[in-house]
């Protein structure tokens, strides 16, 4: 009894959230995505998909490591400063015993045929996730031909001339400012040329 | 014997990596070897080791570089140094963002802020799936491709039909993703080392 009371704790929830993304996340930052998604929206119930959007937004657009952004974004937004350590020292456990176990046990296991085939394997995998997450965000996104043409123009000057998120993202705040003063200001002026 | 000093460089240098590391990945690994080479002797094979450790390992790369890093420089202590180092500066800023955002929660130019920053992160995932399938499904990098042909070539078939099925699985059957991941790492490891096709 004492035992389930403890992992009903919120704070445990967290960190052990968490610590399962960084468990199972490879590479970090976007192949994350699908697994917060599923598990902030689906399994917990946590946060809605515009909430996941937000965080993924804030976490891409701010300097730092993006998956302990999105941690501690969570935490914070859940639970305040205590749920934000929480669940940031979950997403930094796996990685911290895994990699000190590698160095003093396991060195060269990279090189191993059946590792990098596993690893192809999840990569190929995660790239299927992505792809699925942006649809299902994009469907709750792109109500608007504005929101269409800045998430295209997004997605050509990042993928194609390289852009990096950061700028990304600080044009879409302005470009957003920019277009809802707009609009604002039309919905006032009424009739104005 | 590890000083405190290596323990407090260790904490700063990855201090400093936290900050400017936007978007963190690959990229930031050089800017960490010349940090670390300015107060330990790390040797450059053990470097080329952190390159594929970090990527072959669960996490984010950053996190698996500081402790990687950490451990070779001071055992245990230094990667805790390190790990504490390369996240506090992401855990401050975002946990002073969060807040910020909730006390101006209704405010106008929040709001149109967000309706433009919500569709740039559609753009941008929709662009991650794109990288991260590059180096998944494709033999030779994007850039070293020279026509369609070529491309055609470069295609690497049992990675193009796990994409593919995962796609479907969750899409249409809503398998978790956690399960697709070990699946295809399984489904990966047979069929894509080497060793059976």
């Amino acid at each position: 009894m004492e035992k389930n009371k403890f992992s009903q704790n919120i704070y445990f929830r967290l960190f052990s959230a968490f610590f399962k993304l960084g468990l199972f996340t490879f590479g970090g930052g976007m192949a994350m995505v699908p697994l917060l998604q599923d598990k902030m929206c689906k399994e917990y119930g946590w946060m809605t998909e515009d909430e996941v959007v937000d965080c993924l937004a804030v976490s891409q657009g701010l300097p730092g490591v993006i998956a302990i952004n999105m941690a501690t974004y969570t935490g914070y937004f859940m639970k305040g400063l205590k749920g934000a350590l929480a669940a940031t020292l979950g997403m930094v456990l796996p990685s911290f015993i895994i990699i000190i176990l590698v160095v003093c046990v396991l060195e060269g296991f990279n090189e191993n045929p059946y590792v990098q085939g596993a690893l192809t394997g999840i990569n190929a995998a995660s790239a299927g996730l992505i792809l699925w997450a942006a649809i299902k965000l994009g469907k709750q996104v792109l109500k608007s031909a504005f929101a269409w043409v800045v998430a295209g123009c997004a997605f050509v000057a990042i993928a194609v001339f390289d852009v990096s998120a950061v700028w990304a993202i600080l044009a879409g705040i302005a470009v957003g400012i920019l277009y809802s003063t707009w609009q604002n200001t039309r919905s006032l002026g009424g009739e104005k040329e | 014997m590890t000083s405190l000093l290596t323990i407090w460089n260790l904490f700063f240098t990855f201090f400093k990596i936290g900050i400017i590391g936007f978007g963190g990945g690959m990229a930031i690994l050089p800017m960490i070897y010349q940090s670390v080479l300015t107060f330990s002797d790390m040797a450059p094979e053990e470097f080329a080791n952190l390159f594929a450790i970090s990527q072959a390992t669960p996490g984010p790369i950053a996190v698996n570089a500081a402790t990687f890093v950490g451990f070779k420089v001071a055992g245990v202590a230094g990667s805790a140094a390190a790990t504490i180092g390369v996240a506090a500066p992401s855990f401050i800023l975002v946990a002073l963002v969060v807040k910020f955002m909730t006390m101006y929660r209704n405010n106008k130019i929040m709001d149109g802020a967000f309706k433009g920053i919500r569709p740039v992160t559609v753009g941008m995932i929709a662009a991650g799936a794109l990288f991260i399938g590059e180096t998944a499904l494709l033999k030779v990098e994007f850039a070293e491709i020279a026509d369609f042909a070529g491309f055609v070539a470069a295609i690497d078939p049992i990675p193009v039909l796990i994409t593919l099925t995962t796609l479907i699985l969750v899409s249409r059957f809503k398998v978790s993703a956690v399960k697709l991941i070990l699946i295809m790492g399984a489904v990966g490891a047979v069929l894509c080392s080497g060793m059976i096709l």
